[in-house]
């Protein structure tokens, strides 16, 4: 069954309309890339998907049933999302936050038991955090706090993962070990991922389908091999990009 | 950082130790034995009454005022996302001050300067709800810039007051202003809500550490954002505009505790809601117990006191550092 799947979605900011009459259809063991320039509209698109914020028309649907009629708790349990950026204004450690991830799947009462220890500290080992967990969250990097939000994100462990450029702040080998795990880690389990990505060869390296967002509020999408050409991508980001063969994949390149 | 599982019971022996302390300190030397006979209740003589009437309810008055004070002031950080909130910063006490002092320039009693008070800050509440809600987002910023405004209003209107009071009423405001719990008659009903107010906070505790981590991550892990803020904030008003109703506006309590103890024992609400109950609680029963000896027979608002211990103690804490071995640098 299809995972999450739009009907005539049209989403909105400060009065501008994005991608009318929207139909997705994310699948299972797809994994999609939302590219376009700044303030196309991805996060907001993101935000909608995930039922942060309504759609200004149109419908979202989550297994089939419209997002509204889900419970929050339930949907958090299938569908997670990345914000773009963290604060935390209170001191916190590594373990904590990475428990976090639990709330959706502990009751009002219930106290997070060895099993969720467990899983926060097998999310931290994913990210190579494994030895930070006592560590107050204040004194991680950049990059640290983005994988650490990646952890929690994999604590919650839900079906569809929504990412918000989630390689923001990750140094280069994290960002392909990350992005690969999550990939593997959703295939897994007949989940998706859908991430938003300034990198055009990281969606091309680890995406199957691409919705490009132009600056005009239009929207494409479809397979990667399809669209992602020089062409599309010229007119996404108006400047113009090459692409070129590199062994059995293809770089694309601003010119 | 300590493990909550130790520091609960060391505060609740320290609160416990405060009264103990209360209930020894004042103008009358009383011995062990008197105090003890006192709250056995088997004896009716004049030391076992100060005890039992005079310092026992005073304490007791002054642990939930604190109790109430420190609660609402961990709700308030957390609803505005900001460890400088304070349970006044909304300008709750501010509507409770402008319709206490109000009452008691109109020369009413003790029993209509409290209810004034109690419906001052309800008054207060509802107006910045309604101010803060309008249209559009209920953003913590929002909130707290339509609060502070309120605030700063009420404030106006506070001082005008006591501008055109005759002298003879000017101490009792300014006590009133201060924090002052010498007319209290004992903690009452408020002693209920302080039970009711942590049971429900308690109960929120989860929600709220995501919530302490904004709207939006909360929201995505299955927080219903609109209502917790709704619910926090009106607890928190209520608490607060109890805890004026019964001592008037005793500064510091309600900023500082919570913080406190999250430099101590960390910020997850399951224990620091508890915690802030019982250290500030404690707190306030020392600061009163002080506030009655240390220039008797003259009193001194407690208000004072509580800065003069909360002062050193926070910069304490905070100068400690980071609660791990490296520093962020």
């Amino acid at each position: 069954m299809t995972l999450l799947h739009t009907e005539a979605l049209g989403i909105e900011i400060g009065g501008k309309r994005i991608g009318r009459n929207l139909g997705l259809r994310i699948e299972p063991g797809q994994s999609w890339a939302v590219l376009g320039a700044n303030g196309a509209g991805k996060t907001t698109l993101l935000h909608t998907l995930a039922g942060l914020r309504p759609p200004a028309e149109g419908t979202v649907f989550l297994d089939g049933a419209p997002l509204d009629r889900w419970g929050r708790r339930a949907s958090a349990r299938r569908m997670g999302i990345l914000l773009q950026d963290s604060s935390d204004p209170f001191p916190a450690t590594v373990l904590e936050t990475a428990l976090i991830g639990r709330h959706p799947h502990l009751g009002p009462w219930q106290w997070e038991g060895p099993g969720d220890h467990e899983a926060a500290r097998r999310a931290l080992a994913e990210v190579e955090l494994e030895t930070f967990a006592e560590r107050p969250v204040d004194t991680l990097s950049g990059g640290e706090r983005r994988r650490l939000a990646l952890a929690t994100l994999m604590v919650q462990d839900p079906a569809i993962y929504l990412l918000d450029e989630p390689t923001n702040h990750l140094d280069l080998h994290h960002q392909i070990r990350l992005l690969g795990r999550l990939r593997e880690r959703t295939r897994a389990r007949e989940g998706a991922l859908v991430m938003a990505l300034h990198d055009v060869n990281l969606a091309a390296r680890f995406c199957d389908h691409v919705l490009l967002v132009f600056s005009d509020g239009e929207a494409l999408h479809g397979s990667a091999e399809e669209l992602l050409e020089p062409g599309h991508l010229t007119c996404l980001y108006r400047h113009p990009i090459e692409m070129v063969p590199l062994g059995d994949r293809n770089a694309f390149l601003p010119a | 950082m300590l493990k909550p599982r130790l520091l609960l019971p060391l505060l609740a022996m320290f609160a416990v130790a405060s009264i103990v302390f209360a209930l020894f300190a004042g103008s009358a030397d009383l011995g062990g034995p008197a105090v003890w006979h006192a709250l056995a209740g088997n004896e009716g003589g004049t030391g076992a009454r100060i005890v039992r009437e005079l310092r026992l309810p005073r304490a007791l008055a002054a642990f939930v005022v604190g109790g109430l004070l420190s609660l609402a002031g961990a709700l308030m950080q957390v609803l505005l996302r900001n460890p400088l909130a304070d349970p006044y910063v909304l300008g709750v006490s501010g509507g409770a001050a402008v319709a206490a002092l109000g009452t008691m320039l109109a020369g009413l009693g003790a029993f209509w300067v409290s209810a004034n008070a109690f419906a001052g800050a309800l008054v207060s509440m509802l107006l910045v709800f309604g101010l803060a809600h309008g249209r559009g987002g209920w953003t913590p910023t929002r909130l707290l810039l339509t609060g502070v405004v309120v605030a700063a209003g009420w404030g106006a209107l506070t001082t005008f007051m006591l501008a055109v009071s005759p002298d003879r009423n000017l101490r009792g405001m300014l006590f009133w202003l201060m924090g002052d719990l010498a007319h209290t008659s004992g903690p009452g009903w408020s002693i209920g809500l302080l039970a009711l107010g942590l049971l429900t906070a308690f109960a929120l505790a989860r929600p709220l550490n995501l919530l302490a981590r904004g709207d939006l991550q909360a929201q995505a892990l299955g927080v219903p954002v609109r209502p917790l803020r709704i619910v926090v904030y009106a607890l928190a008003s209520l608490l607060t505009g109890a805890a004026v109703t019964l001592a008037g506006t005793v500064g510091f309590v309600g900023l500082v505790v919570p913080h406190m103890l999250r430099l101590v024992g960390g910020a997850d609400h399951r224990w620091l809601l508890p915690g802030s109950v019982l250290g500030g609680g404690a707190l306030l029963v020392l600061a009163d117990a002080l506030a009655r000896v240390l220039i008797a027979p003259q009193q001194l608002p407690v208000g004072v006191i509580t800065a003069l211990i909360g002062v050193p103690l926070f910069l304490f804490l905070l100068h400690r550092g980071p609660r791990t071995g490296r520093s962020p640098a």
